[in-house]
């Protein structure tokens, strides 16, 4: 099914995956915001209007191995040089996109602005659990 | 890497009854940590303890997951802090922490293809090395140049195949990303965290930048 592209308001939170190694005493590594895959010009993440924190976290990769952060959508685009557009896919309807260039400057800014709302430790007793 | 504790039994356990004093004016069992074959004797002055002493155990053996020799450094901060111990034979060399985060930092390089299940590229272990050997360099030549301690940064596997050096200390932030590419130039961008201040360009991590670091230890 070919999903409408919406705008994303400013007030709507995403939800991005943060594998274990991008989460350190320092919190979330400024690391973990990169544009991915390697080929693609944005971040991917997931609009908190079609998708759970829970849902993107399974969505892809090894769920055991990830924390998710919230990042609100109207502070992501005060970052210089960022946006945030719908990029609804055929099996995911709240993916999105923060585009612009992930330079050290914006990876540190996107780190200050977000929040964890399911943090690893919870993920590292299930991940024991399924021998991750 | 937690510390271990010869005598009393480790406190994470939580110290048995029997083996807290009675009373501030009775003296404690004697402390003798072994932080990774590194031995921190400490003299007690035991009249200004309490339960002070026991906090101060549980603290130490958290340890610190920069290695052992930060451990043992902020062990010996704590305790002058609290002036409650008097530590001696601590080694002090900001080169020991460095390697310690080198040498721990190498499990990176177990990373396979696809490590964070949405196509990561591996660590080369070249990319590592051109890492380890910034941080040496830089952390030597600001000890004996300037005689200033480089703090221990985060190392991080970047899904691109590159390497993050991330220093969050109390009034500056600094992110120094090291290229997959080797004849590539490493990017840095740092602030006091409040958004000022601000140092950000590009470098080569064969040369000394030492200006850098002395922003950072500022």
């Amino acid at each position: 099914m070919d999903w409408a592209v919406e705008a994303i308001p400013d007030a709507d939170h995403l939800y991005k995956r943060v594998h274990r190694v991008h989460i350190t005493r320092n919190g979330i590594e400024p690391s973990a915001f990169k544009n991915l895959p390697k080929e693609s010009e944005y971040m991917s993440v997931d609009w908190a209007k079609y998708s759970t924190a829970q849902e993107t976290r399974a969505r892809e990769g090894k769920p055991g191995l990830n924390a998710v952060v919230q990042l609100t959508t109207g502070e992501v685009r005060a970052v210089p040089g960022q946006g945030v557009q719908h990029l609804p896919t055929e099996g995911n309807r709240s993916h999105s996109g923060v585009t612009g260039k992930k330079t050290n400057r914006v990876q540190m800014a996107l780190s200050r602005i977000c929040t964890v709302v399911i943090p690893l430790e919870q993920n590292f007793q299930e991940a024991e659990s399924l021998n991750l | 890497m937690t510390p271990t504790v010869a005598n009393p039994r480790h406190p994470s356990e939580r110290a048995p009854e029997e083996m807290r004093p009675a009373s501030p004016w009775q003296a404690p069992p004697p402390l003798d940590l072994r932080l990774q074959g590194k031995r921190v004797a400490l003299i007690e002055h035991w009249f200004a303890l309490g339960d002070d002493y026991w906090l101060l155990l549980d603290g130490a053996l958290q340890g610190s997951s920069y290695g052992p020799s930060k451990a043992a450094r902020e062990l010996a901060g704590s305790i002058i802090l609290c002036g409650t111990f008097f530590p001696s034979g601590v080694v002090f060399s900001p080169l020991e922490e460095i390697n310690d985060i080198i040498k721990s930092s190498r499990v990176m390089l177990d990373l396979e293809q696809d490590w964070d299940g949405e196509g990561a590229s591996p660590i080369a272990e070249s990319t590592w090395e051109r890492a380890a050997e910034f941080m040496r360099k830089t952390a030597s030549t600001l000890w004996t140049v300037h005689g200033r301690r480089m703090e221990s940064p985060s190392l991080v596997p970047v899904a691109d195949g590159s390497i993050d050096l991330h220093w969050k200390l109390p009034n500056r932030e600094l992110l120094i990303s090291i290229p997959a590419r080797a004849n590539a130039l490493a990017t840095y961008y740092g602030d006091d965290r409040r958004g000022w201040n601000i140092v950000e360009g590009k470098l080569d991590t064969h040369a000394p930048n030492q200006s850098l670091f002395v922003w950072l230890t500022e």
